[in-house]
């Protein structure tokens, strides 16, 4: 089912991409996986009339000890057996050894899932804790027209690049105030909103109908098969909402009776495999949209003043726009914090929205260090190499693309030469003091407060304020 | 006008679910193999294991597997599976990829031998780079992509555009960073 996006020719970049798949050729032993669900559903295997229905295995019944249909867990054991012994194709089966079949169940090796008893996996409760996030939101970064809805952070902290941002760099500063000073924080309370009740009061602000239900901890309504909206609510740190709705789509197709020679559908007749996009009409401008998606947010009992509401431009080559865009950036202090809603609408309504529905609780006034000291927060391991992020702004990463000259051998290193080892100096010029999304390790959404340090160049790097005394560096687990 | 239901809608029985196994244990298999990290001797039993929950759940949840579209709503809980696995699985270091609530899945710890690859995906969004795994390695664009990031066509032919165009900045950038040091 390769369905490649039509009109983008690809690139170097995709195909390298493809061409790195690390599972290409890569084919699972089909008995085993067979086991393994039998071992979960054993009743997906009954046939009507008694006889075992075997996806996907030769017709033979498993010759070995002890009876042929008797505990899962025994055919499991035989089954595996069998694998070891024969010659290992694949990747997985050189390392068969590692499993171990626990008592009833299906113990994993490393990174072990809590043993279940056999054929039973019980739902999802509580979220387990989650490491320290790396990377801090962006203190005021543009909005850019991202979908996500938790601010996403370009996380070069990870990246070793030599010489670049996060490597091996330095950073001092000029002329920056020395003294500490104080600041509001804020908690997302996402679990005073997570309710079956409040995804009832959402899909009814929507016009979502359906009962709630549970699908992995998060909680849903609506249509199960993409025939008509949904609308669900995420057990994360913001209590993130996402709905869409297929009948509104701007880009969707007239659905194509399958049955043959019925003339019903719509009263024309589409060959399968044609998209005939529906027409729903042109969509609100993008004032109305901004109109319409702050009515939204006033109906799912938001305050439509907290949040600064702007429409996205049109691509300026699309003709007739068949939907409008617009984002919703939560507001505090006259900075926006990175959480925000966003808004498709097509010609026939709201065709999606997505967003977080945590209100803001504020939790105190913490004492915030200098600027001059959260430069110096950069080069100490446990705010920098990946407490702190950078990005350029658009003016200098266009820099960066230039024609690449023709290769040539490198002159090779002389005797009792000093090796090269370069390291980027950074002299921060200017901070400015805002607020921050931050994820605790259980996923518990905070807003603190945070600096943008920023260099002559109009490079940028973020780091928390909050001092010391008010931070607990106790490692996570 | 009618539709008779019971003839077009197929029952979803043990030979309805025999069917389904056969054509896609395979490629779910590999969803996962290529998003565990490939810690010593791991990779394999977890696979299986993780491609056998989302079959047994497709037979529990068998009412709402869609016809015509069972592969994508496979790949949509074989996400949910696998973030699930990945906040319980602490015994496994894995990079230190930030671990953001995304909508319903995970950051993608990939499995991916070429360097230079690697290093452009780190750069991107956990966003992104999901839709772009989507794309490259299970071959989804269009509706199939919308169903398994639960959004609109119009919404996942558009992020997909968008993480496109930043995939091929951020290799664009690395390569002239590259060349600025080789020089």
């Amino acid at each position: 089912m390769t369905t490649h996006t039509p009109e983008q020719p690809d690139d170097a970049a995709l195909e390298r991409l493809r061409a790195a798949d690390p599972a290409a050729g890569l084919d699972p032993d089909t008995e085993v996986l067979e086991a393994a669900v039998r071992t979960r559903v054993p009743e997906a295997f009954a046939g009507a009339d008694g006889t075992t229905v075997t996806p996907g295995a030769p017709a033979s019944p498993p010759a070995g000890p002890g009876a042929p249909s008797g505990a899962p867990v025994d055919e499991l054991a035989e089954r595996r057996a069998r694998r070891r012994r024969r010659a290992p194709l694949q990747v997985a089966a050189a390392v068969a050894g590692v499993l171990v079949v626990g008592a009833g169940g299906y113990a994993l090796g490393a990174g072990a899932v809590g043993a279940s008893p056999a054929g039973d996996t019980s739902e999802l409760t509580a979220l387990a804790p989650i490491q320290l996030g790396t990377a801090d939101a962006p203190a005021a970064a543009d909005g850019a027209g991202t979908e996500s809805f938790a601010g996403d952070a370009r996380s070069a902290a990870d990246v070793a690049y030599p010489g670049y941002w996060g490597g091996r760099t330095v950073f001092h500063q000029d002329g920056l105030p020395t003294e500490g000073t104080s600041a509001a924080a804020w908690a997302y309370d996402a679990a005073g909103v997570f309710a079956p009740e409040t995804l009832l009061r959402v899909a009814d602000a929507l016009g979502v109908d359906g009962e709630v239900r549970e699908d992995y901890g998060s909680l849903t309504a609506g249509s199960a098969d993409w025939t008509g909206p949904t609308v669900s609510l995420q057990p994360d740190g913001l209590a993130s909402v996402s709905f869409n709705d297929p009948t509104k789509d701007p880009w969707g197709c007239v659905v194509v009776s399958p049955a043959p020679a019925d003339g019903d559908g719509g009263g024309e007749s589409v060959e399968p495999g044609v998209c005939e996009e529906a027409d729903h009409g042109a969509p609100p401008s993008g004032a109305d949209a901004v109109e319409q998606l702050r009515d939204v947010l006033t109906t799912l009992g938001l305050d439509p003043a907290g949040y600064e509401v702007v429409a996205d431009e049109q691509a300026p080559d699309v003709e007739a726009p068949r939907a409008t865009t617009v984002t919703a950036h939560e507001v505090v202090d006259g900075q926006r914090t990175g959480t925000q809603w966003s808004a498709t609408f097509s010609g026939a309504g709201l065709a999606s929205l997505y967003g977080a529905l945590a209100p803001r609780v504020e939790i105190g006034t913490y004492d915030v260090v200098s600027p001059a000291e959260a430069v110096e927060r950069l080069g100490d391991p446990r705010f920098g190499g990946g407490g702190m992020i950078a990005w350029a702004r658009e003016s200098t990463l266009e820099q960066m693309t230039v024609e690449p000259e023709e290769p040539t051998v490198p002159p090779t290193v002389g005797e009792g030469a000093r090796f090269a080892w370069p390291v980027t100096d950074v002299t921060i010029t200017d901070a400015r003091l805002g607020l921050a999304v931050q994820y605790q390790p259980d996923g518990a959404a905070v807003l603190l407060p945070a600096y943008e340090l920023s260099d002559a160049e109009g490079n940028a790097w973020s780091v928390v304020a909050v001092v010391d005394e008010q931070l607990d560096f106790a490692p996570a687990g | 006008m009618t539709t008779d239901e019971g003839t077009d809608a197929a029952v979803h029985d043990e030979a309805w679910f025999a069917a389904l196994f056969a054509a896609h244990a395979t490629p779910v298999h590999r969803y996962f193999r290529r998003r565990l990290p490939s810690a010593a001797g791991a990779v394999g039993p977890d696979a299986e294991d993780l491609t056998a929950e989302v079959l047994a759940t497709a037979w529990r949840r068998r009412d709402d597997v869609p016809d015509g579209a069972e592969l994508p709503w496979l790949y949509r809980t074989a996400g949910f599976v696998l973030a699930n696995h990945r906040r319980k699985a602490r015994a496994v270091p894995v990079a230190e990829l930030p671990e953001q609530p995304d909508d319903g899945a995970d950051v993608e710890h990939v499995v991916v031998q070429d360097d230079e690859v690697r290093r452009a995906l780190a750069g991107l969004s956990d966003r992104d780079r999901r839709i772009l795994l989507l794309h490259a390695w299970e071959g989804l664009g269009g509706d199939d992509l919308a169903a398994v990031l639960g959004t609109s066509r119009g919404g996942a032919d558009a992020a997909l555009s968008r993480a496109r165009s930043r995939l091929r900045a951020a290799w664009a950038e690395q390569a002239a960073v590259a060349q600025e040091q080789g020089a």
